[in-house]
């Protein structure tokens, strides 16, 4: 319970916190910490508008989108406290929970009839390709590294806290941290605040969304990122035996990741669109020898 | 398939020691006695082609396509599972060097999987593109059977079980998804006149019933949740992630799910290309524009599988035991597994539906609160975006061809000139001073296609050269012919070789 709570915070607070971030390495004020949820109460009190030309599919999408997200979210535990849904091979269920919101929201974005929004799913569809043996690959390490198959009993058993368990969780982390950056479209692989449409791969494919449905898309991106990101922090906070202070430093990695997100918005520009898949492919590859290390230090080769 | 034939007829005669062409009982005296590498090699060459393995799978996607929906139904959900069938009779007779076997149906099946699923990819004609997606699931069944075969030599049972019972699982659930997409795919080349997806689109208004049910049938090919296909990935995901937790075959495990993955990953892909290029958005052509929905009885017959996608992946824990019962008793000795296959599944089966019906209890919910909040404010319709264009055509929305761009450009990128532009004759000549019409397109070959059908076309068009000789067109050179061969015969009795 404490869990997806967690979660929901993390996902309504990690919008303000890169805000601020790229305000303050900008030399600017900043907006408002909480306006991204003050749009969101304003678009959800607006009329709507729908193309001529979108089906029922534009209709549903988001409803879906924002439900796996948060299906997906009842999965991840936080520390040493266990999720709402916990059993063997859950890991699974929450990669392919992901993987139909986005699906959901690719088909949304080509039912419109618009070229930018084909361009966009076209490109989405590529990078979630590419991007989900990543996933295995961090689960699989995990379960190698714990012997378990669900996110709660492997953050459980984590907490063995030696020296090579935190040095791989730190490389985990990171390849999820350039998940979030391919799955919730942030610098480099895509630019969210770019009004060009050539230019864009995640905002392009929401661009004919107003208001109920619009919402529910931002609230949908909210809980992915903060799903991610309370699995990256998570998965090194967790290798602390201790559960108080195991909370604190969750608490404190995502806002952390925040920050690190923001930080490389404000200095980093987006790829070159056809470099993306490369860049997806790199943390495929990161994420692999993630796994080789554990694997060879599971192997304990000893030099004699 | 008579290439295939004759490895098969090869295989029994030798597994059957003596001579004669015995069965499949014949074979568990052979393998006890004789290695049984070979042997095996050429009973999954000989049914690998009925099923469809690489690289003997070139005759799927044209013989798919071209016959009727129905039948192609019928085809991959039912024949080619013969194959699969036959694979798994010769493998319960294998005893000993199964590490050998099961790492070449793992590599096979990846392989396969892979292929088909880049195959797919760049398939415009929405048959051949699901024909290929076959290819695709016959390289997951056969992943999942090698998984199994690997997991029996490591004496881990878990592996074994969940390796068969996913694969046995994912047999039924393809032979329900196949079947009703190839009837969606029919239903469509009957109601808009084509099956070519850069001519369709804007199907969802005026066939919205043959796209729901397409709709589910692609999340099921997905294996998304919340129905069937997801079922049996889970198992076989399963596998591969508890044997890694306990330390056995880490590298086949892990390599073998991060195959899985990313064909899970280009299937949505394909099925974004498909179902969104083909049924959404504007239509692209007038036959298109003017489909319109099909008749019921037609529609009755996609509901039937549906109804079987449903129930197995809702109700995940009535039908999942069933299927690891009957793998255990198949492949796997002793009772420890009964253990195994009782103990482990019914918390995560019933995990699996909890969380699908709050899935869609909760979009209900959020439809539910949309219709009120659309009740209070205004729902107004307006073109959709066109950045300023006031002309937005058809035409401008992307194509088939161009959603698989990205990913032909990966694929292609060492030669991307030489592997899809094969022209055809001349092209565009200079001296051409009043425009005449031409037709270009861009057609994507399988490779190995190419490979076999064109070298086996060339050789065969060759020998024909040289025996057009005897074809001079004159009656009395063929009855000398005739006399020749009658001589011929008469010869060969009489000195006793026939």
């Amino acid at each position: 319970m404490i869990a997806i709570l967690f979660i929901l915070m993390a996902a309504v607070s990690l919008t303000g916190i890169i805000n601020r971030t790229r305000a303050k390495l900008s030399g600017r004020k900043g907006i408002r910490f909480w306006q991204h949820l003050f749009q969101v109460r304003l678009l959800l009190r607006k009329g709507t508008v729908y193309g001529t030309t979108a089906g029922w599919m534009f209709r549903l999408a988001p409803l879906v989108y924002l439900r796996a997200g948060f299906s997906a979210a009842l999965f991840i535990p936080l520390g040493g406290y266990p999720a709402l849904f916990h059993f063997e091979g859950d890991v699974v269920v929450f990669a392919c929970l992901m993987a139909l919101a986005r699906f959901f929201l690719i088909l949304g974005a080509l039912d419109t009839g618009s070229s930018f929004e084909g361009m966009g799913a076209a490109c989405e569809a590529l990078y979630g390709a590419l991007v989900e043996p990543v996933f295995f690959f961090i689960f699989g390490t995990l379960a190698m590294m714990t012997g378990y198959t669900s996110f709660s009993s492997m953050f459980a058993a984590l907490s063995a806290g030696t020296p090579e368990t935190v040095i791989v969780t730190l490389l985990l982390a990171y390849v999820i941290i350039k998940l979030i950056q391919v799955e919730c479209g942030r610098i480099p692989i895509d630019d969210p605040r770019t009004h060009l449409e050539l230019t864009m791969v995640h905002e392009v494919m929401i661009l004919d969304y107003s208001e109920f449905d619009l919402a529910l898309i931002h609230m949908g991106s909210w809980l992915k990122m903060g799903v991610l990101a309370t699995l990256a922090g998570g998965v090194i906070a967790s290798t602390i035996p201790y559960k108080g202070m195991t909370l604190l430093l969750i608490f404190i990695l995502t806002a952390l990741i925040g920050i690190f997100i923001g930080a490389v918005e404000s200095i980093k520009a987006r790829n070159r669109l056809n470099k993306n898949a490369t860049a997806v492919v790199t943390t495929a590859s990161l994420a692999l020898f993630a796994f080789l290390l554990v694997y060879i230090i599971s192997l304990n080769i000893t030099l004699d | 398939m008579h290439v295939g034939f004759v490895f098969l007829i090869v295989g029994f005669v030798i597994g059957s020691g003596n001579g004669s062409i015995g069965g499949f009982q014949y074979l568990a005296d052979y393998f006890a006695g004789n290695p049984p590498l070979w042997l095996f090699v050429l009973f999954l060459i000989g049914f690998g082609m009925k099923a469809g393995l690489f690289p003997l799978h070139i005759w799927m996607p044209e013989a798919y396509s071209a016959a009727p929906s129905y039948v192609s139904g019928c085809l991959s959900g039912a024949m080619s599972k013969l194959g699969i069938y036959g694979i798994l009779r010769v493998l319960t007779s294998v005893g000993p060097d199964l590490r050998t076997v099961g790492v070449i149906l793992l590599a096979a099946g990846i392989v396969t999987a892979l292929w088909g699923i880049a195959q797919a990819v760049l398939q415009n004609d929405l048959k051949k593109l699901l024909a290929c997606f076959s290819i695709e699931n016959i390289g997951i069944i056969v992943t999942a059977i090698g998984a199994g075969t690997l997991g029996l030599s490591a004496g881990n049972q878990l592996l074994a079980l969940f390796g068969y019972g996913g694969a046995l699982l994912h047999v039924v659930n393809h032979s329900l998804y196949k079947p009703l997409l190839f009837m969606g795919a029919g239903s469509v080349a009957l109601a808009a006149g084509t099956r070519n997806l850069e001519q369709l689109g804007g199907l969802s208004c005026s066939m919205p019933v043959t796209t729901m049910l397409f709709l589910c049938g692609a999340i099921g090919i997905c294996a998304l949740p919340p129905f069937n296909g997801f079922i049996s990935e889970f198992l076989i995901y399963s596998g591969f992630l508890q044997s890694a937790a306990a330390g056995s075959l880490i590298i086949w495990s892990v390599v073998g799910m991060a195959a899985l993955a990313l064909v899970g990953g280009i299937a949505v892909l394909v099925f974004c290309k498909a179902f969104g290029i083909g049924f959404l958005g504007i239509p692209r052509s007038p036959g298109a524009a003017a489909a319109k929905e099909v008749s019921s009885w037609m529609l009755a017959a996609q509901m039937l599988p549906l109804a079987g996608m449903l129930s197995i992946g809702l109700f995940p824990g009535a039908v999942v035991p069933v299927m690891l019962h009957i793998a255990g008793e198949t492949f796997l000795s002793g009772e420890s597994w009964r253990w195994i296959a009782a103990g482990a599944q019914p918390g995560s089966l019933w995990g699996i539906s909890m969380s699908m019906a709050l899935l869609i209890t909760i979009v209900a919910g959020l439809a539910f609160w949309r219709s009120r909040v659309h009740k209070k404010q205004s729902v107004s319709r307006s073109p959709t975006w066109g950045c300023g264009f006031t002309e937005v055509h058809a035409d401008m929305q992307y194509t088939g061809e161009s959603f698989s761009e990205g990913f032909e450009h990966m694929r292609n990128s060492p030669s991307p000139a030489r592997s899809y532009t094969k022209r055809r004759g001349q092209g565009v000549p200079h001296e051409e001073l009043f425009a005449r019409p031409h037709r270009f397109g861009v057609r994507h070959k399988d490779r190995v296609d190419s490979l076999i059908s064109e070298r086996w076309a060339y050789l065969v068009r060759k020998l024909n050269a040289r025996l057009a000789l005897f074809q001079t067109g004159k009656i009395n050179h063929y009855i000398l012919h005739a006399l020749l061969f009658l001589a011929l015969v008469f010869l060969i009795t009489w000195i006793g070789w026939i």
